[in-house]
């Protein structure tokens, strides 16, 4: 995680020409992936796809939503938002802060320390790295995006895992 | 349509968050208050004395199978079912067999009953499977005499709901005695909880003496019973939990599967006779000492009465005898 975090870092500090001034853009794409929240008290999300929506500023800054279904261990979905910030160009890294929320159903796990299931959403927080994005005429491709958030499962933690597969976009 | 569109999202986000808050299951105390007297019957001689036996009927049967050259590890079911059937007979109970002549081996599910007093037709039942491969201590006879003692206790005691006791054919190929009983006998009929033993007496201390599955957390010592449900049996998991609480017979650790255990994932807590009962909807508990996840004799013919934990079995039968007795009162 270190070593993409690295290259994004370095890709985007990569001397550029002054980017113009841009409009707000607004892309969709559809997502396909893994994401599974591994917890002392529970395990929820699995195999899947969905549909989102991005906002680019200024070439730099994104903003996104988007909603998967997820199978494997249950039926469940997952809401992501996500804000952050990619490197202009045909090879288009990007790294965000999320927000995933999942939801629906799950593995619960009975101990001394939660004795009662689970049954309301995971909302967790972290981060998600695109390493492998590249645009060109208005779409976009992404394979292998990594993505990692915590969230308190007293007295344990809760870690949501994710990993993209494939992401294709396209702006407007 | 904004209007309506956040507030939609708002309780769509907040309705689980306030089911999450519901207020914890409690026992019904009219119901409880037999517990402590089911409990205190359970006779951890008498149920080793059961295994014994069963573990030597089965040596003396003759295989219905073999598996390879391992000429110890045949698959022996008669024996087992004929000293299940004169155990239940001198418990009190009626008994009767489930017999389907279909395909390339019939089955035979031996079935005691004791009919309910107020709503016989609501049925609780307690199971196991007979049928054995190698030497049958653990898997599956302390399960089968978990099944004998509860119906020793209960047999002579009345109920509003009727009783089952069941011994399960040739679970050991793909359930398949199980899934004729949950498909045909029972398909129509009003099941309110059972519970399905498969290995019950296997316990270790040791660290790194228990295994799991990616996204299955379990502690590392197996010294634990494993309570497995489903969405529909997810009263009854809570249940067992209240009942482990006030009593504190055995540690427990549950496993609530995901919605009604359909998916891929959940296929590991599929593996005995409750899975049938679970396909058509009846709601029932596994209880497994989770068999090759803790125990290095599974399936082999090392699985020998000596390898038994004669208190961990009798606690697991106090758990599951008040478990029944509780839900039977109900």
């Amino acid at each position: 995680m270190t070593l993409w975090a690295t290259v994004l870092a370095t890709a985007v500090a990569l001397p550029q020409p002054a980017p113009a001034k841009e409009p707000l853009r607004i892309a969709a794409y559809l997502r396909s992936g893994l994401t599974v929240h591994l917890a002392p008290s529970q395990t929820i999300g699995g195999l899947g796809g969905g549909a989102g929506v991005r906002l680019s500023f200024s070439k730099l800054w994104l903003a996104q939503a988007d909603c998967s279904y997820l199978g494997l261990i249950g039926q469940a979905g997952e809401l992501r938002f996500g804000g952050g910030i990619q490197r202009p160009g045909l090879w288009n890294p990007a790294a965000l802060g999320t927000i995933s929320i999942l939801f629906g159903e799950r593995l619960s796990f009975r101990s001394a320390e939660h004795p009662w299931p689970s049954s309301g959403p995971v909302i967790t927080g972290g981060i998600s790295l695109a390493p492998l994005r590249f645009t060109k005429d208005n779409r976009t491709v992404s394979i292998f995006e990594l993505g990692i958030g915590i969230k308190p499962d007293l007295p344990g933690v809760g870690v949501t895992y994710s990993v993209g597969i494939l992401e294709l976009g396209h702006t407007f | 349509m904004k209007s309506r569109l956040i507030p939609t999202c708002f309780l769509a986000l907040v309705a689980p968050c306030l089911a999450q808050c519901s207020p914890t299951p409690k026992l019904d105390e009219n119901r409880a208050a037999i517990l402590p007297e089911v409990i205190a019957q359970v006779d951890q001689d008498l149920l080793f004395q059961s295994v014994e036996e069963l573990v030597a009927v089965h040596t003396d049967d003759t295989p219905l199978i073999v598996l390879g050259n391992q000429t110890k590890c045949g698959l022996t079911r008669d024996n087992a079912r004929e000293l299940m059937r004169a155990k239940f007979q001198i418990s009190g109970l009626s008994v009767r067999s489930h017999i389907v002549e279909d395909g390339e081996f019939s089955t035979e599910n031996i079935i005691a009953e004791k009919i309910g007093t107020q709503r016989p037709e609501e049925i609780v039942f307690v199971g196991a499977h007979y049928d054995a491969l190698c030497s049958a201590a653990d898997d599956n006879s302390t399960g089968v005499a978990a099944v004998l003692e509860i119906a020793r206790i209960l047999a002579n005691r009345d109920f509003p709901r009727t009783l089952r006791f069941i011994g399960f054919d040739l679970e050991e190929m793909q359930l398949v005695g199980s899934t004729r009983y949950a498909t045909t006998e029972a398909a129509n009929e009003q099941i309110v909880a059972a519970i399905v033993f498969d290995s019950i007496g296997f316990r270790s201390d040791a660290p790194n003496s228990q295994d799991s599955l990616p996204g299955f957390p379990a502690p590392s010592q197996g010294n634990f019973i494993a309570v497995i449900g489903n969405a529909p049996s997810a009263h009854l998991s809570d249940d067992a939990w209240l009942v482990q609480d006030r009593f504190q017979m055995v540690k427990v650790i549950g496993i609530d599967s995901a919605g009604t255990s359909e998916s891929l994932a959940a296929g590991n807590l599929m593996r005995s006779d409750h899975a049938p009962f679970w396909i058509q909807g009846k709601p029932a508990l596994f209880l497994t000492d989770t068999a090759n996840f803790r125990n290095p004799n599974y399936h082999r013919d090392t699985d020998t009465i000596g390898t038994i934990d004669p208190v961990f079995l009798k606690n697991v039968t106090q758990l599951s005898a008040a478990l029944i007795a509780y839900w039977a009162g109900g």
